[in-house]
């Protein structure tokens, strides 16, 4: 949940590309929807009105000319010169537009026009004009202009009741230019009446994708609020779609991850409190024993050895028994972040000094104290670290021990206060390294019984972090032992936030 | 736990009776140890499991010095503290334990003059104790027996304060740290440095002990607390008198 | 961009039909009812038909006024036309108007001097010899005998015909014009 931010922050980014997204498709699926219905709608209409409107047409051509040609009479074998007046008496009465008339007969090959075939009519109306003796019509388009071709085989009366063809074929072809703009027209109709549906289509669709994106907006931000931690949150549950659904089960898994936060939270509780309050009660009956310490000491001389020994163990032991104490009950303060800073302005070097002669430390330890150094921290803190830190070098590491000052100056310009320990001893085991400022971590199981409650670094740890800083353990270049540093806000507390 | 480095000049407590001692403390394993320790030490200690029981004894015992648990049942340390300074400027030490940081300050600004985090080794016990007690020595002889300071007259021999004629009651380190600050004028002491002087604390002491102390005496002295006229701070470095 | 691609593709798809379909498309042969029915000159009744044919291999009808059928030898019993004279002038061949439109016998000649002999058969109908041999005559060219016969005995053409060439014979037959091109 802390380290969440950084991560919470890139998902919020994505999610807001992925939320336009699903924004598109579903007001794209609505047009497309539109557009397909009202398009086949009008592709539809469009065609049957179209087709109704050429069947008129072809319907009239076609009686039309079968009328006229029977209004005709024929020489057998046809006369070239005389059918040629007969086809331009057939194309002008064309009708519903004027038509032209080409003839066939045996190899006679004549027209209304000056050209006595035509380019329009095609091989299969000339195929089927001739093998059977009935009328067939085909609209062929030819550079951009539609014509109707009508063949049209004459037969004659033999008997009263036989006819037989004639062996004449008769052709009209006629444009249909007003059939075409009529139909052009119509489309543009149809796509005129398609775009405004499309554009109401679109606004139903924006309404819509609000509607059913508006419960996701309200599922992310729920989301992102618990993710931020704030457990409680829940959402309003409407109607009872599939939306509504999804609200419940978030809300289910909400209580159910409440429950168990809260359960987790309450024993990570019981446990800090059952340790600061071991140390607690710890504490009166140590305070009763180290009190009389000095009487068991003095009072050992007079005893006889075993007993005096026992009496020494016990007194010994209640010592480090109170440094354990109190360490714990340290670190159950920071637990409980009930940890406080009191911070002073001191001059660091005449600080670290003072820490190390009150613990009579000067003469071990090699110190690069540049004067002049004053820092804003909790004198009382900082003196811990580096007790603690000398004191873990003295004890685990090898002498010269050597503390180092110094200052930096941060990326944003933040002044830093670096405190190294280093010692050259034989440093710290790459696989101990990770654990060092763990709890007990213990990392020879022979220094167990050795001074110290096990608690120091973990507390040097926490003391550090309260400022603000970091600490650090490494082995320093060539296994020439380990190094703790120290990094501090220079100014803690005044530092920018 | 390290024993403060006591001074090395002669101690006149050496030479004077053994300091009596009251203890008011509810848990009998370190009532009997401390009481145990320190008689073991020569002092003359009496004891009291309830703050009830602690004033009671107070009157009839006259301690030099009081031990005073801040944990106790019915009326408590912070209570008792009050009632104490209500009418007396009897020394007090706090018997507390590191975590109960509220109540020390509550304690200190109840006028307790020193600390003591349990649990203690005796030692550690007496070296709070004699420091408590410890005369303010003067830095230099050939001064004025009462020196003015505005409409402050500080007594130095007689260890008396008055303001504008009328005689204060100031708690052993409030008396201390006024003497200390008063004696150079206009002189900027860090808390660290007044930590070491006035409560003779060889390493990193309490700082609150200080603005405890500091806020304590300025509601005595100064017309204004808010806006102290002899008791000044100087924000980063520490607390001057005056100038005036 | 990704999901829009598929949906222009259906739009399109969707949109092809009514925009390329706009104007007027173009058919196969569409059937459009009954021939035309138009009169001949001269009037078939009172005229003698008979069955030429095309290049194209159609049965070509024409009509020829009586008085300007050729000069063939044979029996000239008229009144009418007889059906000696008839399959006479077929096999005689086109007169040039005929020709000059494009139209043939396509039937073998008759050997000099050889003429059609017409007889009525015992079962009813019209037998016709022939100095020819069938054999030298395709099924266009038997259809062209048999209804220019027809034609001339009855009509309505319905008459059936036996035919007997030098060695072979055939019958009865009936003009059949709906045999077309075949």
């Amino acid at each position: 949940m802390r380290f969440g931010a950084s991560r919470r922050r890139t998902r919020a980014t994505g999610e807001r590309r992925r939320s336009f997204g699903l924004r598109t498709r579903l007001v794209l699926a609505f047009l497309l929807v539109a557009a397909v219905s009202a398009g086949t709608t009008a592709a539809l209409t469009f065609r049957e009105v179209r087709n109704a409107v050429l069947a008129t047409a072809q319907d009239t051509a076609v009686s039309s000319f079968r009328d006229q040609v029977r209004e005709l009479d024929f020489f057998l074998p046809v006369n070239t010169t005389e059918l040629v007046g007969t086809l331009r008496t057939l194309a002008r009465n064309g009708r519903p537009h004027p038509w032209y008339v080409y003839a066939e007969y045996g190899s006679v090959r004549a027209s209304s026009g000056t050209n006595p075939t035509s380019t329009v009519i095609t091989p299969e109306l000339r195929r089927t004009a001739h093998a059977d003796p009935q009328g067939s019509f085909q609209r062929v388009v030819k550079d951009g202009v539609p014509y109707l071709t009508i063949g049209m085989p004459v037969v004659f009366e033999l008997g009263a009741s036989t006819v037989a063809p004639t062996g004449i074929v008769l052709y009209a072809v006629m444009p249909m230019p007003e059939e075409q703009a009529n139909v052009e027209a119509l489309a543009a109709a149809a796509r005129d009446g398609a775009l405004p549906g499309l554009a109401v289509a679109l606004v139903a669709a924006l309404v819509a994708a609000r509607g059913v994106l508006r419960p996701v907006r309200e599922l992310r931000q729920a989301a992102r609020s618990m993710g931020s931690g704030r457990l409680d949150t829940r959402i309003a549950v409407r109607g009872s779609d599939e939306l509504a659904d999804l609200a419940r089960t978030f809300n289910e898994s909400a209580g159910e991850l409440e429950r168990s936060v809260n359960e987790l939270r309450e024993a990570e509780e019981r446990a800090r409190r059952f340790a600061s309050d071991v140390s607690h009660e710890l504490r009166n009956p140590l305070a009763g024993m180290l009190a009389v310490t000095e009487v068991l000491d003095e009072g050992a001389n007079r005893l006889d050895s075993d007993t005096a020994r026992a009496v020494r163990l016990i007194s010994t032991e209640t010592g480090k028994l109170a440094v354990l104490v109190e360490d714990l009950m340290e670190i159950s303060r920071f637990d409980a972040r009930a940890a406080e800073l009191n911070t002073d302005e001191i001059d660091v070097a005449e600080t670290i000094r003072r820490t190390l002669g009150q613990r009579r430390w000067t003469d071990l330890v090699r110190t690069e104290l540049p004067d002049g150094i004053r820092a804003v921290l909790d004198p009382r803190r900082f003196d811990v670290v580096v007790a603690n830190l000398v004191g873990n070098a003295l004890r685990h590491g090898g002498a010269p021990v050597t503390v180092t000052l110094r200052t930096t100056t941060g990326a944003d310009g933040t002044a830093w206060l670096v405190t190294e320990v280093a010692d050259r001893g034989p440093g710290i085991r790459p696989d101990v390294l990770p654990h060092i400022f763990h709890r007990f971590y213990k990392a020879d199981a022979a220094r167990t019984r050795s001074v110290g409650s096990g608690l120091g670094l973990a507390i040097t740890l926490e003391n550090v972090r309260l400022h603000g800083g970091t600490v650090r353990a490494a082995n320093g270049p060539g296994g020439t032992g380990a190094v703790f540093t120290v990094e501090m806000p220079l100014r803690t507390g005044e530092a920018p936030a | 736990m390290t024993p403060a480095a006591l001074s090395a000049a002669p101690d006149p407590l050496d030479t004077v009776p053994m300091p009596r001692l009251l203890l008011i403390e509810d848990d009998p394993s370190v009532r009997e140890g401390v009481e145990l320790g320190l008689r073991r030490r020569g002092h003359e200690v009496r004891t009291a499991a309830t703050g009830e029981a602690g004033l009671a004894l107070l009157r009839e015992f006259r301690p030099d010095l009081l031990l005073l648990d801040l944990m106790l049942p019915g009326m408590n340390g912070v209570q008792v503290c009050r009632k104490v300074r209500e009418d007396s400027q009897l020394p007090v030490i706090m018997l507390t334990a590191r975590g109960d940081d509220f109540d020390v300050v509550i304690g200190l600004e109840a006028g307790a003059d020193d600390y003591i985090v349990k649990p203690a080794r005796t030692e550690v016990i007496e070296a709070r104790i004699r420091a408590v007690l410890r005369r303010f020595e003067e830095p230099g002889g050939g001064r004025p027996a009462v020196e003015f300071h505005g409409e402050l007259a500080i007594d130095r021999s007689g260890l008396g304060v008055a303001k504008n004629g009328e005689r204060l009651a100031l708690a052993p380190s409030e008396m201390k740290l006024l003497l200390h600050l008063s004696a150079a004028p206009e002189q900027v002491f860090s808390r660290q440095q007044l930590l070491e002087h006035v409560w003779e604390y060889g390493f990193h002491g309490d700082t609150r002990l200080v603005d405890a102390c500091v806020r304590r005496l300025r509601n005595k002295i100064e017309d204004v607390p808010g806006n102290p006229r002899y008791i000044q701070t100087l924000r980063g470095f520490g607390y001057r008198f005056g100038p005036l | 961009m990704r999901p829009r691609r598929p949906a222009l593709v259906t739009l399109a798809a969707v949109a092809a039909p009514l925009l390329g379909g706009c104007g007027v498309p173009g058919t196969g042969v569409i059937g459009a009812g009954a021939p035309a029915t138009a009169a001949v000159y001269p009037y078939p009744p009172t005229g003698m038909v008979l069955f030429l044919r095309s290049a194209d291999g159609q049965a070509m009808p024409v009509v020829r006024f009586a008085e300007d059928a050729p000069d063939v030898p044979g029996p000239g019993d008229s009144p009418g036309v007889s059906t000696q004279q008839t399959v006479a002038e077929l096999f005689a061949g086109p007169l040039e108007e005929e020709r000059a439109a494009g139209l043939t016998d396509g039937l073998p000649d008759f050997p000099f001097e050889g003429i059609p002999l017409v007889e009525r058969h015992p079962s009813g109908g019209v037998e016709v010899r022939l100095p020819i041999d069938l054999g030298d005559l395709d099924a266009l060219g038997r259809r062209q005998v048999v209804c220019t016969i027809a034609f001339t005995e009855d009509a309505e053409g319905r008459t059936r015909v036996w035919l007997r060439g030098i060695e072979t014979a055939f019958g009865p037959v009936v003009c059949d014009l709906a045999a077309g091109g075949g």
